[in-house]
Formats: structure tokens, C-alpha cells, sequence
């Protein structure tokens, strides 16, 4: 569609004729969406911002100046749109990612519970015991270099078996 | 249904509804002016009918919209002092309401009402000329301007209808063709 033909129906439907309605909006809608999607790089949205600017040119249409041009002032109510639709994406934007640092907030913790949890029911093991695992989850080869390899895995899994069951009888699980 | 039939469905409920907000002012100024014109004039039966076919009027063509529109709340400005002036000019003289306009238009009534009218009509053909749409813009500008005239002249009788309403055309045609030619010259 020419810019001069959509002037013309811009004009008729300012003027109050209705049969200029669908091939105004026919002409708008194809240019609207497209210079949308380019303005925020997505399909969907871009056809939300074009209904959004094209309901509210229509709603002021007995505004329209005939000395300015239609499809200028078309793109105007588009940009506007696009860029409200562009601050409510960034606001939403903003409340993930606070949602998500408060889950992340609220992992760590729980993962601090646990440590102050393991560390309470390792307090309740003998010290042999804790300085098995110690040395396991440390890699402190000094414990490992005056054992024999199998007598220090023996005395590792005595010592996790032992921690297991504290664990259990503590935390009530099976 | 696709999503540019769905959005010019919204379109066209938006355009309708701004039409009827149009209209439903078009009617909210009628009655403003019907209580403006009970309280300077006598009323009666043809109060009503005149104040009714503004209502109409101002209604019809608010929500027709574009130059319809345009002219005819341009009209009731006009309509204005032809309804205003004579019960000026009236109270001033007898010192209350147009009381001797009872039976017939008065001379003074007739002249208040051919005048203005005359005066405010050239104004209406003026800015009819430089409408976009000007026949529309003067039709609906000297009928709502006749009506709202009528309200407060045509209660002083029939002389009093027909010099606001010859007025009006009468000077918006002047109006027009002055227009007109200061155009061409």
C-alpha cells in the first residue's frame, strides 16, 4: 500500500467514515508489526505493541491532523508502545532476577543449615573418628602416611558408618 | 480468528468508543443548554421539542464524527448568543422576561434574533470555507446553531424562529462567499 492511499483512508477515518477502517488498519498493521519486531527484536511482542499503538490510533482518529503524515504519526503511537513494552520488559526482568538471587538466598541457607547440622553430629563422634574424615575430605596425607592404606579405608568407613547412624538417630531419618 | 483480525477487532471497539464518548458529550452540551435556556426564557411545548432535536442532533452527529462533528459544536457556540442576547435586550427593556413576546415576537425580539444571528452565521460561513469538508461543516454548524437559537427565540414566536434562522443562513452564505473570494484574491 502507498503512503498517499494510506493518507487518504487515515483522512476518511478521522472524518468519521468507517469504511475506511479495515483498509486502514490492513495497510498499518503489516508496517506497524515489522517495524516493532525490528525495534525489539521479537515476533510475539511486537504484535502485542502494534495492537496496543493501533487501538489507540483508532481510539484518536478524530485527532488526526490532515497536514501531518499518517504513517509518520502510525510509527509515533508504535515507538511509544514499543518503548513502554520495552520498560515493562526490563522491569520484569528486574523482578526475576531478584527472585532469583533470593533463591539463591534462600539455597544458601539451607546449605548452611546443613553444614551446622553435619558439623553438630560430627561433634558427637570420638576424636579418631573426626580426624579420619577430616583427613579424607582435607586430602591430608599426613593421618594417610602413618596408616597402612587399608587400615586408614577401615577406619574411614567405621568412622562414615558411625557418622551415618548419628546422623539418623539426630535427624530422625531412615 | 488470527491475531490482525483479533487486533482490528480492538481497533474498531476503540474508534466506536470514542464516537459514543463524542455523542454522549454532544448530549451532555444539549442539556446544559436547555437548563441555560429555562432559565431565561419561558418554557413550553415547543422548548421541549427543540431542546429534544438538539439532544438529537448534537448526538447523532457526535457520533458521526469529522466535519459533522466539527460543525456542529461550532454551531452550538454560534447558537449561543441568539439564545442569550434577546433575553438581554428583553430584560433590560421590561425589566424581566419577555413578557410582551408571549403572544407574537416583538420587534425588538425579532431584531435581537435576526441579529446575531446575522452576525454569528457570517462567522459560522467563514469557518465553514475553511473546513475540510465545508458543505458538512455548514450544515451541521447552521442546524445545531438554529436549534440552540430556536431554544431561546423561537419562545418569543415565530417571528423570532424565522429571523434566527434566516440569520443564520443568511450570513453564513455571506460569511462563505466573503471567504471565498478573500481566497481568490
Amino acid at each position: 500500500m502507498e503512503r498517499a492511499e494510506l493518507q487518504r483512508w487515515m483522512v476518511a477515518a478521522a472524518d468519521g467514515e468507517r469504511a475506511a477502517l479495515d483498509p486502514l488498519f490492513h495497510g498499518l498493521w503489516p508496517i506497524c508489526v515489522g517495524y516493532a519486531t525490528r525495534l525489539l527484536g521479537d515476533a510475539a511482542l511486537a504484535e502485542d505493541v502494534a495492537q496496543e499503538a493501533l487501538v489507540r490510533l483508532f481510539g484518536q482518529l478524530a485527532r488526526f491532523d490532515r497536514s501531518r503524515d499518517a504513517l509518520t504519526w502510525a510509527l509515533t503511537h508504535t515507538t511509544w508502545q514499543a518503548r513502554t513494552a520495552r520498560r515493562r520488559r526490563q522491569r520484569r526482568g528486574e523482578v526475576a532476577e531478584h527472585r532469583e538471587g533470593s533463591t539463591d538466598g534462600v539455597a544458601l541457607a539451607e546449605e548452611r543449615e546443613l553444614v551446622r547440622a553435619a558439623l553438630a553430629t560430627l561433634a558427637t563422634l570420638n576424636p579418631h573418628d573426626v580426624e579420619v574424615i577430616d583427613a579424607a575430605l582435607s586430602d591430608d596425607d599426613e593421618l594417610r602416611r602413618t596408616l597402612a592404606p587399608a587400615t586408614f579405608r577401615k577406619r574411614l568407613e567405621r568412622a562414615l558408618d558411625r557418622l551415618r547412624l548419628s546422623w539418623r538417630s539426630r535427624h530422625d531419618t531412615p | 480468528m488470527t491475531r490482525p483480525e483479533l487486533a482490528l477487532r480492538h481497533a474498531r471497539a476503540a474508534f466506536e468508543r470514542a464516537h459514543l464518548v463524542a455523542a454522549l458529550r454532544g448530549l451532555a452540551i444539549s442539556a446544559a443548554v436547555a437548563v441555560l435556556a429555562i432559565g431565561l426564557h419561558r418554557t413550553d411545548d415547543t422548548t421541549w421539542l427543540f431542546a429534544g432535536s438538539l439532544a438529537i442532533t448534537l448526538g447523532v452527529l457526535g457520533w458521526r464524527g469529522g466535519a459533522w462533528r466539527r460543525g456542529a459544536f461550532a454551531g452550538v457556540l454560534a447558537g449561543l448568543p441568539p439564545l442569550i442576547v434577546p433575553a438581554i435586550i428583553v430584560a433590560a427593556g421590561n425589566g424581566g422576561h419577555c413578557a410582551s413576546c408571549a403572544d407574537g415576537a416583538s420587534w425588538t425580539c425579532l431584531l435581537a434574533c435576526f441579529g446575531t444571528s446575522s452576525l454569528l452565521g457570517m462567522f459560522v460561513g467563514h469557518r465553514a470555507s475553511t473546513d475540510a469538508s465545508p458543505p458538512r461543516f455548514a450544515t451541521a454548524a447552521i442546524a445545531s446553531a438554529a436549534l440552540t437559537g430556536l431554544l431561546g427565540c423561537g419562545t418569543t414566536g415565530l417571528g423570532g424562529a424565522i429571523g434566527v434562522v434566516a440569520g443564520l443562513v443568511a450570513g453564513g452564505v455571506t460569511g462563505w462567499i466573503v471567504a471565498a473570494r478573500t481566497a481568490h484574491v
